[in-house]
């Protein structure tokens, strides 16, 4: 409207005076325009490769749907969150974490979700646990990946047990290097249990489960490096994450294949700091994020599945067999209840076996 | 005069040129003030953050912190593991780092330019990035192994990283120059005069090296020691990347505070460390100047 009438304004005067009647006139003109906020939010995740897909599947579209509203990006850290809401200085509204993050212990950290806005009930709360203070966004993991050339004759690994199983897979296998990469929900798996009966995860079993390995087991020097690891052929097959597993075999050439039996499903979840100024848009751009029309809306970005249920048909069909959220009924899922009053049990258990205790 | 006193006459010239070096041209409390500055940025950024570390320590939920460090046997097994592997590297750096230096002190000096540009060149390139560069040396199928093979030493690859010689080898890269500028530093104080008064006193050059050059270096030596002990202990990225099935002290700290949020024994831990540290500084200070941390010549 203001511009308009100054264009008017300048092609009828076509002199320095139409600027002085376009100034003063345009703060007139765009308080009743439609956009009546202008507001900043922050949005921290994890960064890297992630961060381009997080924001232009998510965050762009975002702001071209409700202009006036900007989003910037920092990187997640839990600590930091924490440090933020003790010193009531909370600068992040939304923050992607893993699951290891917004169960009960972390519930004085966190707004609630309001579940009036966001689609809850489409987020697979039988498969994603929460305490109304996280709903999951995403999901990757971790699976088996194997080097088809080690193979004996064209066999490969059905599964867990297939992985411990030197006699018949002869050759190195290669862990993740902590216990948030859920090793000992691996050896647990490889020892015959169930995956509905992981919980509660037997540790010592676990331990021992590793150790019968010996030498055969490797850790990862990083998570792509677990990968890698698989590509040379140095290992003949990992329990890695599954998008770095697709990155060596699509974008390297590697010959790598994914058994998705029995792969583990680490989901992303969405927070809500405690104490954030803008808690009513922040629970927008949740409810943005897992919508059915935008949840898979990243995947055509990278190897990243939706978390809502209505949007896992709705990826490219191209990429759908790179997707863990396209084979969840084969899938292991967590128990973040357990963890939430085990996990530092787990992560001691992890040390001692790193530190070579029984 | 014996070898033994012009050594110890030596020495005592040495402090004296330093002593009279101290007391600048500026007036006191001119100098005084400059101080403000410097100590303010300590008390800000140094003090005060670790005084509310302490303070967690003992009340984020309570001073339980340091009993339940003790009570698990898992932390102080992993302490001392963490210090084992921090003696074997200083041992590792003094080994490659004497011979280095004395070399250094030998060659001319455009040779020692060389051989000071070779030394410090890792500190030009991020750690991460030498730590990588480890692993393409060292894995399985890495240069080192498939050579071996290659060669015929060996049939299997062996395992140089994942464990702790990874560790050791890449701690012992990266802290390297932090071991040879002290000793360098404390060589280039030798009074050449000494070794020909020595060998027109019929000493051979093995006596020589032994009975005199040696001992006047030993404050280099331990200054380097000292430091690389000290920078050894808090590492955290060699060991995580080429530790593998090793524990470092470090990583108990980053699992309790990043992962686990748990501040107040992640503090404590931290704290203990620090304890660590100081205790051996101090036990350190007693054999070293702390000038010959600083490589500062005296001259």
């Amino acid at each position: 409207m203001t511009k308009l009438m100054c264009l008017v304004a300048r092609k009828l005067m076509r002199s320095a005076l139409a600027l002085g009647v376009c100034l003063p006139l345009a703060p007139w003109f765009s308080s009743s325009q439609a956009v009546a906020e202008d507001v900043t939010l922050t949005f921290a995740s994890f960064g890297g490769a992630l961060q381009k897909a997080e924001e232009a599947g998510w965050l762009q579209p975002f702001m071209e749907a409700n202009p006036g509203v900007k989003v910037i990006y920092d990187s997640v850290d839990y600590a930091k969150m924490k440090a933020m809401v003790e010193a009531n200085n909370v600068v992040w509204d939304v923050a992607v974490v893993a699951n290891d993050f917004g169960m009960a212990a972390d519930e004085p950290l966190l707004e609630k979700i309001d579940c009036s806005v966001v689609p809850c009930d489409q987020l697979q709360p039988e498969n994603y646990v929460t305490t109304g203070y996280r709903v999951p966004c995403c999901t990757s993991g971790l699976a088996i990946g194997y080097n088809t050339t080690k193979m004996p004759d064209g066999k490969a690994p059905q599964g867990w047990v297939d992985f411990f199983d030197v006699s018949a897979f002869p050759g190195k296998r290669v862990v993740m290097m902590d216990a948030s990469s859920y090793v000992f929900e691996q050896a647990l798996l490889g020892d015959g249990i169930a995956p509905k009966e992981l919980y509660p995860l037997d540790l010592d079993r676990a331990v021992k489960k590793l150790n019968s390995l010996g030498d055969d087991l490797v850790i990862a020097p990083s998570y792509q490096g677990c990968a890698e690891l698989i590509a040379t052929g140095e290992v003949v097959m990992g329990g890695c994450w599954t998008g770095r597993l697709n990155g060596v075999k699509y974008d390297g050439g590697a010959p790598v294949e994914l058994q998705w039996n029995q792969g583990i499903v680490s989901p992303g979840y969405l927070v809500v700091p405690k104490g954030t100024k803008n808690k009513e848009w922040a629970m927008k751009l949740v409810a943005f994020i897992t919508s059915t029309e935008h949840n898979a809306g990243y995947s055509k970005y990278i190897d990243y599945g939706p978390a809502n249920v209505n949007a896992l048909e709705m990826v490219e069909p191209d990429k759908k067999d790179r997707l863990q959220s396209s084979y969840l009924d084969k899938s292991v899922f967590l128990d973040d209840l357990w963890y939430d009053k085990n996990r530092a049990d787990v992560n001691k258990r992890f040390t001692e076996w790193l530190a070579g205790m029984q | 005069m014996t070898v033994r006193g012009l050594v110890a006459e030596n020495g005592a010239a040495a402090m004296r040129r330093r002593s009279s070096n101290s007391s600048g041209d500026m007036v006191g409390w001119r100098r005084d003030w400059l101080v403000i500055p410097g100590l303010a940025v300590i008390l800000i950024f140094f003090i005060a953050p670790l005084g509310v570390m302490v303070w967690r320590s003992l009340t984020d939920p309570s001073p339980y912190n340091y009993v339940r460090f003790a009570d698990e046997a898992v932390y102080p097994r992993v302490l001392l593991t963490t210090l084992w592997m921090t003696s074997l590297v200083t041992l590792n750096c003094l080994l490659l780092g004497y011979p280095y230096a004395y070399l250094m002190h030998r060659v001319t000096r455009n040779w020692q330019w060389l051989l000071a540009m070779v030394v410090l060149l890792p500190f030009w390139s991020s750690l991460l990035v030498r730590t990588y560069a480890w692993t393409i040396l060292l894995r399985d199928g890495g240069l080192i192994n498939t050579v071996l093979i290659g060669i015929g030493v060996i049939d299997d690859p062996i395992r140089l990283m994942g464990n702790a010689t990874g560790t050791i080898v890449g701690m012992t890269h990266v802290l390297l120059p932090f071991m040879v500028l002290p000793i360098i530093a404390s060589m280039r104080r030798f009074d050449s005069d000494l070794s020909l008064a020595a060998s027109g006193l019929g000493a051979r050059p093995i006596a020589i090296f032994w009975r005199i050059f040696f001992p006047m270096s030993l404050p280099g030596v331990m200054a380097g020691c000292l430091l690389v002990f000290v920078l050894a202990v808090g590492f955290y990225i060699t060991p995580a990347i080429l530790g593998g099935r090793t524990a470092f002290f470090s990583m108990l700290i980053v699992v309790q505070v990043s992962r686990l949020l748990e501040f107040g024994f992640g503090s404590a831990l931290g704290i203990i460390l620090l304890a660590v540290i100081l205790v051996i500084i101090a036990l350190g200070s007693k054999l070293v100047r702390l000038d010959d941390l600083v490589g500062h010549s005296g001259r």
